[in-house]
């Protein structure tokens, strides 16, 4: 609805700008994270916020398509889509530009756009950072990930970390034991992602599902919690190996993980299935406290690059960095000195020498008093340049 | 960190028909939300407290995390887009049914599956258009906030679709019932966070309520 008594510089709903001291913070998460990344030997692909909409969505399912926002190049007339996620860019990449049986470790960082935002009010403009790895189709692949992924948000410090793992093939292997068309299939994997258990009874009745898979199911509901979930799973759904082969895959990581990691608070979820329809094997999200949802994500996803000419394993995760900022406390790294207006060689030296050593100087445009200490304090100064017997001097606001 | 439930439930039939539930699984509400102006009500376990809002915010409340569960009826989870729950437990409270009903007069000579178009006044358009759309009958929807029933008996539309529980405001109004959408009870909903973050006391709560529902 558009009033004509709205401001015409009101951002659109879902937009904000971010003003120096978050921009501050944002710049230092990112920079520090890609480097972090290169230590592991995950290199920074810049990949385009445009793409043609049937290679953006790829691969990646009907979860993408409704936000995606979608322009008609009219250079082509072909429709393109704005990315609404950089994981299916980083699949492309990988397919087209790696050789074969290549193992390849990519990392990004930017801005993505959502048609509509993943919470009802919420951004339509995540600052996405991730890290994806191609090539390795063993737990061992998801492991390295899952460990940079922890440590990305310990470097953002976020406290009481909780990791939640989970496998795609669980949920999955139990709805092919109904024996039903993919969209039925999915139908039924929708209830599960909600754990809306009352409706996967119901589905199982009416779709004339037997009693040993009703009761599967009743299993799977309950198979949330510490490492013994995964014993409860072998005696319960032993009795389907696709089920096996992923509880072997979770104790791999688990057990890894706990000796990496030994204060982290681990969880298995195996009815866990967000994002199902892209993954392909294990899940992951990290909670920390006092937030409505996960704060980083990821898993599988072997089959994506198939669609464009290569099937490679793939495995990966993301976050966004921008609410992540907002439980940081503002970080000053530099200090910031206030200097007097004037054209003076040796006030310009003195200013040049500061700035070479790593301080924020400002230089004022108004000569005449020198302005009061409480007012550039509260501007954000620290310290200021004064003229004195000794030439030009750095004194410290706190001083006084 | 915070292990503490926040529950949020609206006043009126379903908080009337949950307290008994909660008392069942051993927590009371301290002071009766009938009588209190609080929006915040605590209980008598210190490590629940309960929120008494409107029903349709109930599932936004959860969304977000501002509470870890809520009771909400499956026509207010249905009707709204973009949510992002857990809906784990079935309470069997609530219990009624969405209902397409017409004027008598115009039901006497109707056949339900011979509709093309039809003008619909309902307070639920989501549900009403999905349901529509799956039978392949267009749909004029006319939105109101209240007292459909009306909306027939003076011409600004031909059938409504709402929640139907004994019938009887239908029949003051002249008005017969068609055809069941979907039978409706209330559910018991949780923040995805929250389900990891406080998986202990709200495994224990949704095991105790539902020891409640089954007995």
């Amino acid at each position: 609805m558009r009033s004509e008594n709205h401001p015409t510089w009101l951002l659109p709903s879902g937009f904000e700008d971010v003003l120096p001291a978050r921009t501050d913070a944002l710049e230092h998460c990112r920079r520090s994270l890609l480097d972090r990344y290169a230590l592991w030997g995950y290199r920074q692909v810049t990949p385009p916020l445009v793409e043609h909409l049937e290679s953006l969505l790829t691969g990646s399912g009907a979860d993408l398509d409704l936000q995606t926002w979608k322009l008609l190049d009219q250079d082509s007339g072909r429709l393109v889509g704005l990315r609404s996620d950089m994981t299916p860019q980083m699949a492309r990449i990988d397919a087209q530009t790696s050789a074969s049986g290549e193992i390849r470790r990519l990392a990004y960082a930017g801005t993505v756009l959502r048609a509509r935002p993943d919470l009802l009010g919420g951004s339509r403009a995540p600052f996405q950072v991730g890290a994806e790895l191609f090539g390795v189709a063993g737990p061992e692949g998801d492991l390295e990930v899952l460990s940079l992924m922890v440590e990305s948000l310990r470097h953002c410090q976020v406290p009481n970390l909780l990791l939640d793992i989970g496998h795609v093939s669980i949920p999955r292997a139990l709805a092919d034991a109904a024996g039903l068309a993919t969209t039925q299939r999915n139908d039924l994997l929708r209830h599960v992602e909600r754990k809306a258990w009352p409706d996967v009874r119901h589905w199982l009745q009416i779709h004339g599902a037997g009693q040993s898979l009703c009761a599967d199911f009743d299993a799977l509901a309950r198979l949330q919690g510490d490492h013994d979930v995964l014993s409860r799973a072998r005696q319960q759904l032993g009795h389907h190996p696709a089920i096996c082969k992923a509880l072997d895959d979770l104790h791999f990581v688990w057990e890894a993980l706990h000796l990496r990691y030994p204060d982290l608070d681990i969880q298995c979820d195996l009815s866990e299935i967000r994002g199902h329809l892209y993954h392909t094997g294990l899940l992951f999200s990290l909670f920390g406290p006092q937030r409505g949802e996960a704060l980083a994500r990821g898993g599988r996803y072997d089959d994506i690059g198939a669609a464009f000419g290569r099937r490679r394993p793939a495995t990966g995760f993301s976050l966004d960095l921008k609410p992540l900022l907002r439980d940081l406390p503002e970080s000053r790294r530099n200090q910031r000195i206030w200097a007097p207006a004037g054209s003076d060689q040796a006030l310009w030296k003195a200013i040049a020498e500061q700035r070479q050593q790593g301080h924020v100087v400002a230089q004022d445009f108004l000569a005449g008093e020198l302005p009061d200490e409480v007012q550039l304090k509260n501007r954000g100064f620290d310290a200021l340049l004064e003229h004195s017997s000794a030439g030009w001097v750095l004194r410290s606001l706190n001083a006084r | 960190m915070n292990t503490g439930i926040t529950i949020a439930l609206s006043k009126g039939r379903i908080l009337q028909e949950a307290i008994p539930l909660f008392a069942g699984a051993g927590i009371e509400l301290a002071e009766d939300p009938d009588e209190s102006r609080k929006l915040i009500i605590p209980s008598t376990d210190p490590q629940v407290r309960f929120l008494v809002i409107r029903a349709s915010d109930v599932p936004t409340y959860v969304t977000w995390g501002a509470a870890d569960v809520g009771i909400a009826g499956k026509d207010v989870l249905l009707e709204q887009e973009g949510l992002d729950l857990y809906e784990p437990l079935d309470l069997r409270i609530g219990l009624c049914r969405m209902s397409v009903a017409e004027p008598a007069a115009l039901a006497a000579t109707d056949a339900p599956q011979r509709w093309e178009r039809v003008r619909i006044a309902t307070k639920y358009p989501h549900i009403t258009r999905e349901y529509f759309h799956g039978r392949g009958v267009q749909t004029e929807i006319i939105k109101l906030y209240g007292s459909m029933e009306l909306a027939p008996l003076v011409g600004l539309a031909d059938r409504i679709v709402d929640l139907v529980s004994s019938g009887r405001t239908l029949l003051e109004n002249g008005l017969v019932e068609v055809e069941e959408i979907m039978p409706i009870s209330s559910r018991l909903v949780v923040n995805r966070a929250a389900m990891k973050l406080k998986r202990r006391a709200i495994e224990q709560l949704i095991t105790q309520l539902e020891a409640q529902v089954r007995s």
